[in-house]
């Protein structure tokens, strides 16, 4: 006995081995407390019936002492032991003493929250009913206790009133028959006691109720219910018959004619027998069965049924921490892992569905997969592999639902946990083949195919062989995930496993999988993702159209995904694209025929690959282009690919560039037909860019894309671009590019189909891109050299050159008109040629265009021209040595300006012709070709004759006249014969203007021909004909007196005097003092009489400022000078 | 092996004289052995044999009474080989369709241990051990001491397994079903007859799709039908109080989560190893069947359910033990494109589509029933009714 006792306790000790220390060191951390408690505890268990150690029959029973220290030392030694040898006898209290260490020690929690069931008393309720529910199912199954002569035996009285009395004779026989079978005498003897006994007890329970049936005195129809209430508390279970109104009827035709029941009613009424009968086997009626066998046991326990119940009431609590520990499954100890397995993974259980609050069911949800990832890791830690498993499909149970998604889970964290494990388990050398097979049979496919993944990555690691197979395997495996939340999170997280074990090698041969593998596999799982994810778009209700899209939008980076890994791969090449990759991509986008899928797929191709395979596959990929769907936005797509490319060219200094240059102008001919022209042309636009990044110095290509777009524009019969339509905006952008790339008209002018572009804008545009033109030319101060080029310019810019047929009727503002004009005329500036002559065509042609412009353009437009010509005839002058002919040539320029400059005069300009030929008659003058005079005559009497002709206002004349004598002043191109004329005309003007102080003023002017003209006659000296001067300041003064305004006459005074004095000091002899004295008494004279004003303070000043001068000039008297002496200040 | 079956035959009253029987067999040691659950569902392991094999071994007494009395009175010691279906609710009644009878003793008197040996050479086993629901079928060992009052009896259970050669005929199922207008689906399993650790193979190819599919599951049913009658009566359960019909779904197994479109192609493969099946027995005895099917259930978002069955034939293939079975290469057998009829291509070349499927011809097969009421029970089809012409035709068709 002994011995036996020790043995225990070593299994006890060989259990707990390892957690003695453990459980030590919980002790010493007890506090006063804990030791009472536990004092009180061990004392309560000790008193208990608890069995505490087997015992032979003879022995004498433990003591309490002994008891006591028994359970001392089971407590010591593991807490857990104890708890399952003596949890039932404790009480509820004491519980509390393990709460600490249940969450040290796995097991300890076990029999923890087993046993807060247990004393839970509701639970334990509920725990009894379904054992002894579960007993009863057995016990029928077996048969034995509820056959029919058990039952009679058990319960003889009701069986006589529902069976036994319809019975025929000879049935009753056949139940009373002794199994004749096995008879032996000791059987035999046995039944007839059995059945006296029997009897007896009919009697009596026929006695009790008979008392009870006077007691109520009732009819019969109440007996029945009555005696069915005795023995079945349920009346319920009456009501499953169907036929309940008839048998009231039937009743009493039973007791009237008990042998005659159909064998119908038979039936029922034994079926009524039989529900009393479990009834009162389940309400613990059956006083001959020992309940506590069934109550107590566990193995009763239904553990599905269970664990379900449990599962559901978490689901139902808020709080999480109730949930128990379901765990139950794990002792059941059995040879073949497989069985164990199946049974304890959850039946299939049906998808989550309602729509509940989200927040809630993620909060819920990640607790589970919390509490089944402890579990997960800890059965790993354990080396309990199936537990785990199963532990880690309950967690990936939770993917299922449809309303969360599983990016929030951190689920694929903890397969990665199992993986790893299984890694290194199965690196020891257990087989992956059985688990591969093992964890197929979880019956949701979510989990499933989550753990499949996981495992066959595990196989894929451990046998390499295999790889191809398994590879394709999975891929095709998660096609039974159609829903596409689900799917795209599933088939994601394939692909992450599979990250770093595609097989990534060229050659073929080998078994481990060539990169052809890893491919098929990634474009197959491409293909799915992408279906899953284009479908999301097609389900659920239009109304919530956009929040799908957004939805699409986050998760289009799993699709992504693929491609990017595609790209990862260093073993495909040039030609594998070429042949595999891009055709397969091509066509999944193509046919998915969903915009938002593929713009954003094609976008991803140009971005991942890498640029020398676009180069390559320019052709598939724009011939895809042209058959993606129509809402998809092609352009931008092509755009990308195109500045991609020129980005590329760029970087790689020219090494690239489009393998085959004519694919680039081919571009727009692959795409699609039905584009919107301005996507036409904004295609374009990329192309252009990218012709002028790749090459740069080769302006045909850029070229060929305006020949094309201009080619598309006649197919499509495009024939005006209305201002500041969509198209216009683009192919002004497009047409701007070369011109801002170039920087350089010149260049831009070898384009020859930009200027047949530029008709298709209507009088807006093209007049905008004049402007810009010439804005550049102006920035970048390009010189045209040529007169073919100056045409074309011209031709270019003609909106603002001259008037357009399409041009609105409406009328300019007058300032913007002025300012593109005057940009027109800048340009002018920059028509400069090398050589003389080339310039001159320049500027014949160039006045050409002009002329046309009408006459609102031409006051703009000429004198630049006019001038230029004038430089020009310079320039000839400069060469005069080394052009024999200059003469005639400056002869015809003059001519030419002279033409230019009549042109004007039409136009009924006045002042500018006028100021012209005076420009030219002085440009003559210095140039002095043969014949110079004559043609300068001719420039200053075309003056005259504008003079008189065009100038009516006073003021005008004023400054015509002071204009022409100032010229003429400074001419000395004349002979005497020709110049007496001129100056003669010049006073004559003069004093023939309308208004006196105009005379007086004009006339003082003309002073000055007299003295500082020059001619040929005087040698280029200034002639300084004194007389006349003196006359023209008296006439001046005479005038001037005529005045009547006396402001104006002083203010003529003063200025008169200050021609005196210039005339003194020059010299003029015939001035003295005395004239100058006269004229300031005169002007002092008048002065006090003038009225107080601004005008009066203004000569003053001016007085007073001559005055100074003179008074300066008499204290300091220069050395040669005239002396002022006399002067009366 | 020694089974030792205490308490089987204790006598009542302690004057008679007792004795128990101990069954060796011959090779226990070696032999193999197999589950078979009991009549109360619990699982109890016997020696393992099959058809034709030779049942040999010893008869051991010992009598406990011998050590009081001296000695035992008998009439004969006799051991029979009984191979009985029992069907439960005709408890009375065994059928024994095997039963051999050894005379190991002439009427006497023991007075010692004695060993008795004995040995059924070639037993015809023609039927597999079997407990369902309604039937059992079982092969004993039954050692008899027949005295005059009660005998002494000892029984030894066996386990019979029948195998079966590869089928010559093993063609795929291939059907093509649908609800018109609604659903149209091509199914396809691998083979017609599955060994009991086979891989079911197939997939599901879904031609036209109008309702919101929830989800796809495989179930697999046993069918049990027990009775006197000598043909097949399925639904007569109401009417013949002799024959009843058990369906037990062994299996659900999901295959597919969410609704696919026109052209999907679902992929199945579920292992039948780890499932408690039996092979299929047809007509045991004019007894019991026991056959299987794969319940094809598609669940819309109504809950509705669409099912097609498919009677599959499994049965046992000569076995070496699951260990080094899965030990050999035969590793493609997990993996869908190896060993499977289905090229690769296949399951690709279907047109991917997102367009709601706008069909036009209407197939001309109707087959899958469409319970209506979410709350109806499911009924079952009878397959001989339910596959129609419509199924033939496709049939002839595809093959």
């Amino acid at each position: 006995m002994n011995k036996e006792e020790d043995k225990q306790i070593n299994v006890s000790k060989v259990i707990v081995g390892d957690k003695n220390d453990n459980n030590n060191s919980q002790q010493i951390s007890l506090n006063e407390v804990d030791k009472n408690l536990e004092e009180e505890l061990l004392y309560h268990v000790a008193k208990s019936k608890a069995i505490f150690k087997s015992q032979q029959k003879d022995e004498p029973d433990l003591t309490f002492e002994e008891k006591l220290v028994i359970a001392r030392n089971i407590l010591q030694k593991s807490y857990c032991l104890f708890l399952s040898k003596f949890g039932h006898y404790m009480k509820k209290e004491h519980l509390k003493f393990f709460a600490k260490s249940k969450n040290e020690d796995y097991e300890i929690a076990y029999y923890f929250n087993k046993l807060q069931r247990y004393f839970n008393s509701s639970t334990r309720q509920t725990d009894v009913k379904n054992r002894r529910y579960q007993a009863l199912k057995t016990l029928i199954k077996e048969g034995e206790y509820f056959s029919e002569s058990e039952m009679m035996k058990r319960n003889p009285l009701l069986y006589e009133h529902l069976i036994g009395q319809y019975m025929t004779e000879e049935q009753k026989r056949l139940r009373d028959n002794i199994d004749t079978k096995n008879i032996t005498f000791v059987n035999l003897l046995m039944e007839n006691i059995e059945r006296d006994n029997l009897k007896m007890k009919q009697k009596l329970q026929e006695e009790e109720e008979q008392n009870v049936l006077e007691e109520n005195d009732t009819d019969e129809e109440q007996e029945i219910v009555f005696a069915s209430k005795n023995y079945g508390e349920k009346a319920t279970y009456w009501a499953i018959i169907p036929i309940v109104e008839n048998k009231v009827q039937h009743k009493n035709e039973i007791l009237k004619n008990p042998h005659c029941i159909s064998k119908s009613q038979k039936q029922v009424l034994k079926q009524e027998f039989v529900t009393n009968m479990y009834q009162n086997f389940l309400d613990g009626k059956d006083i001959d069965f020992d309940y506590s066998t069934v109550d107590e046991n566990e193995a009763y326990d239904n553990i599905d049924l269970r664990t379900q119940d449990e599962e559901d009431k978490y689901f139902d609590s808020e709080s999480p921490e109730t949930i128990g520990s379901t765990e139950n499954t794990n002792e059941i100890e059995s040879e073949d892992e497989l069985d164990i397995y199946m049974k304890s993974l959850k039946p299939m259980t049906p998808a989550i569905t309602g729509v509940e609050e989200q927040e809630k069911l993620l909060e819920d949800a990640i607790g589970v997969v919390k509490v089944q990832a402890f579990q997960m890791k800890h059965c790993l830690d354990k080396s309990k592999l199936m537990d785990a498993l199963k532990h880690a499909s309950t967690m990936l149970g939770e993917l299922r639902t449809s309303l969360l998604s599983p990016k929030n889970m951190a689920i694929t964290d903890e397969l990665r946990h199992l993986e790893l494990y299984l890694l290194d388990e199965f690196q020891k050398g257990r087989k992956v083949t059985d688990l591969y097979e093992l964890v197929q049979y979880v019956g949701n496919i979510v989990p499933r195919l989550y753990l499949l993944i996981t495992v066959g990555l595990v196989y894929i690691k451990t046998t390499p062989g295999l790889k191809r197979d398994l590879l394709r395997d999975l891929v095709e495996m998660c096609r039974g995930v159609q829903h596409p939340l689900r799917g795209l999170f599933l088939r994601n997280y394939l692909l992450q496993c599979t990250r770093n074990i595609l097989p990534d090698v060229a050659e073929e041969d080998d078994e481990d999988g060539s990169v052809r593998d890893s491919i098929d596999f990634v474009l197959m799982n491409f293909a799915e993702m992408n279906k899953l994810w284009v479908r999301m778009q097609h389900q659920g209700h239009t109304r919530d159209r956009e929040r799908r899209e957004r939805e699409r939008e986050e998760l289009r980076i799993l699709v992504g995904t693929n491609l990017v890994r595609l790209s990862q791969l260093e073993s495909v090449t040039l030609e594998k694209y070429k042949k595999l990759v891009l055709p397969g991509i091509l066509e999944q986008v193509v046919s998915c025929r969903d915009a938002i899928a593929q713009e954003y797929l094609m976008e991803c191709i140009i971005q991942v690959f890498p640029d020398e395979f676009h180069l390559q596959t320019l052709n598939a990929f724009l011939k895809s282009c042209a058959e993606l769907q129509n809402g998809v936005n092609v352009k931008n797509i092509i755009i990308s690919l195109i500045d991609r490319l020129a980005a590329f060219s760029q970087r790689s200094d020219g090494v690239g560039g489009p393998g085959s240059p004519n694919q680039v102008p081919g571009i727009p001919q692959d795409t699609r037909q039905d584009m919107p022209p301005e996507d036409i042309v904004s295609l374009q636009v990329a192309l252009i860019n990218l012709a002028h990044k790749c090459y740069p110095d080769r302006v045909n290509y850029v070229d060929k894309v305006l020949l094309t777009t201009v080619q598309i524009f006649q197919k499509q019969n495009v024939d005006k671009l209305e201002y500041n339509s969509a198209v216009s905006r683009e192919l002004v952008r497009l047409m701007k590019i070369p011109v801002d790339n170039y920087k350089n008209i010149l260049i831009v002018l070898k384009l020859e189909h930009f200027a047949p572009l530029l008709d298709y804008f209507d009088y807006e545009g093209r007049k905008l891109l004049a402007i810009y033109i010439i804005t550049n030319i102006l920035e970048n101060e390009t010189l045209i050299p040529t007169q073919e080029q100056v045409d074309a310019v011209l031709s270019m810019v003609s909106p603002l050159v001259q008037d357009q047929p399409d041009q609105p009727n409406i009328e300019e503002d007058p300032e913007d008109f002025a300012e593109e004009q005057g940009l027109l005329g800048r340009l002018i500036h920059h028509f400069k040629s090398e050589t003389a002559d080339q310039q001159y065509m320049i500027l014949s042609a160039a006045r050409k265009h002009f002329s046309v412009g009408g006459n609102k353009r031409i006051k703009y437009t000429l004198p630049p021209i006019v001038f230029q010509a004038y430089q020009l005839a310079f320039i000839y002058k400069g060469l005069k040595d080394q052009d024999e002919m200059w003469q005639k040539k400056c002869q015809k320029i003059f001519q030419f300006c002279h033409a230019t400059i009549t042109a004007l005069m039409k136009a009924e300009l006045a002042e500018l012709p006028l100021r012209l030929f005076l420009q030219g008659a002085i440009a003559i003058g210095e140039i002095r070709f043969d014949n110079f005079e004559m043609v300068a005559y001719e420039f200053m009497s075309q003056a005259f004759s504008i003079y008189e002709d065009e100038i009516s206002d006073s003021k005008a004349q004023l400054a015509a006249i002071t204009l022409i004598i100032a010229t003429f002043e400074q001419m000395s191109c004349f002979c005497e014969e020709n110049a007496e004329p001129i100056r003669n005309q010049c006073v004559l003007y003069a004093s023939k203007l309308l208004r006196k102080p105009d005379q007086c003023r004009g006339i003082a002017t003309c002073s000055h021909i007299f003295w500082s003209g020059k001619s040929l006659a005087t040698g280029g000296k200034e002639m300084q004909n004194r007389f006349k001067v003196l006359d023209c300041l008296r006439k001046g003064i005479r005038i001037a007196s005529q005045c009547m305004d006396t402001s104006v006459q002083v203010q003529l005074y003063v200025e008169l005097l200050n021609h005196y004095i210039y005339f003194y000091e020059k010299g003029n002899t015939t001035f003295t003092v005395d004239i100058v004295n006269q004229v300031i008494a005169k002007i002092k004279e008048e002065l006090p009489n003038l009225e107080v004003s601004e005008e009066t303070e203004q000569i003053q000043k001016h007085l007073a400022n001559t005055l100074e001068h003179l008074r300066n000039r008499m204290e300091s008297p220069e050395a040669d000078g005239l002396s002022y002496q006399g002067l009366i200040l | 092996m020694v089974l030792d079956i205490t308490g089987s035959n204790v006598s009542f009253f302690g004057f008679g004289q007792s004795a128990d029987i101990e069954i060796t067999l011959d090779g226990a040691e070696t032999r193999k052995t197999a589950d078979i659950k009991s009549e109360d569902g619990k699982k109890e392991r016997h020696l393992l044999y099959y058809d034709g094999e030779t049942v040999s071994g010893k008869a051991d007494e010992i009598n406990i009474s011998l050590r009081k009395a001296g000695k035992l009175e008998h009439q004969g010691v006799k051991v029979e080989f009984i191979g009985q279906i029992e069907l439960y609710y005709d408890r009375g009644n065994h059928h024994e369709f095997t039963s051999l009878v050894k005379e190991l003793a002439r009427p006497g008197e023991l007075t010692h241990n004695t060993v008795y040996t004995f040995e059924f050479a070639n037993v015809e086993k023609p039927f597999e051990s079997y407990t369902g629901s309604n039937v059992r079928l079982r092969y004993f060992l039954k050692v008899t001491i027949v005295r005059r009052l009660s005998d002494i009896v000892k029984e030894l259970e066996l386990v019979v397994h029948t195998l079966s050669s590869y089928p010559d005929m093993n063609n795929p199922i291939k059907m093509e079903v649908g609800i018109e207008d609604c659903l149209h689906i091509e199914f396809e399993y691998n083979k017609s007859k599955y060994h009991l650790k086979d891989v079911i193979v197939g997939k599901i190819y879904f031609l036209l799709v109008r309702i919101k599919i929830k989800h796809m599951e495989i179930a697999i049913i046993k069918r049990e039908t027990t009775g006197s009658g000598t043909y097949w009566l399925l639904y007569n359960l109401y009417y013949s109080p002799h024959t009843f019909t058990e369906n037990e779904t062994i299996a659900k197994y999901e295959i597919m989560d969410g609704a696919p479109v026109r052209g999907e192609s679902i992929p199945i493969r579920v292992f039948l190893a780890g499932y408690d099946l039996a092979p299929t027995m047809r007509d045991i005895n004019k007894k019991f069947s026991v056959r299987y099917y794969l319940n094809l259930v598609l669940m819309d978002e109504e809950d509705r359910r669409y099912f097609k069955q498919q009677e599959i034939t499994l049965w046992r293939k000569g076995e070496k033990s699951r260990k080094s079975q899965t030990a050999s290469p035969h590793m493609p057998s997990h993996l869908v494109s190896a060993e499977t009829g289905f090229p690769q291509g296949a399951a690709q070349s279907g047109p991917p589509s997102v367009t709601p499927p706008v069909q036009s011809g209407q197939l001309p097969s109707a087959n899958i029933t469409n319970v209506e009421d979410a709350q109806a029970p499911i009924e079952s089809m009878t397959r001989e009714e339910g596959d129609g012409e419509g199924a033939k035709e496709v049939n002839s068709e595809s093959n």
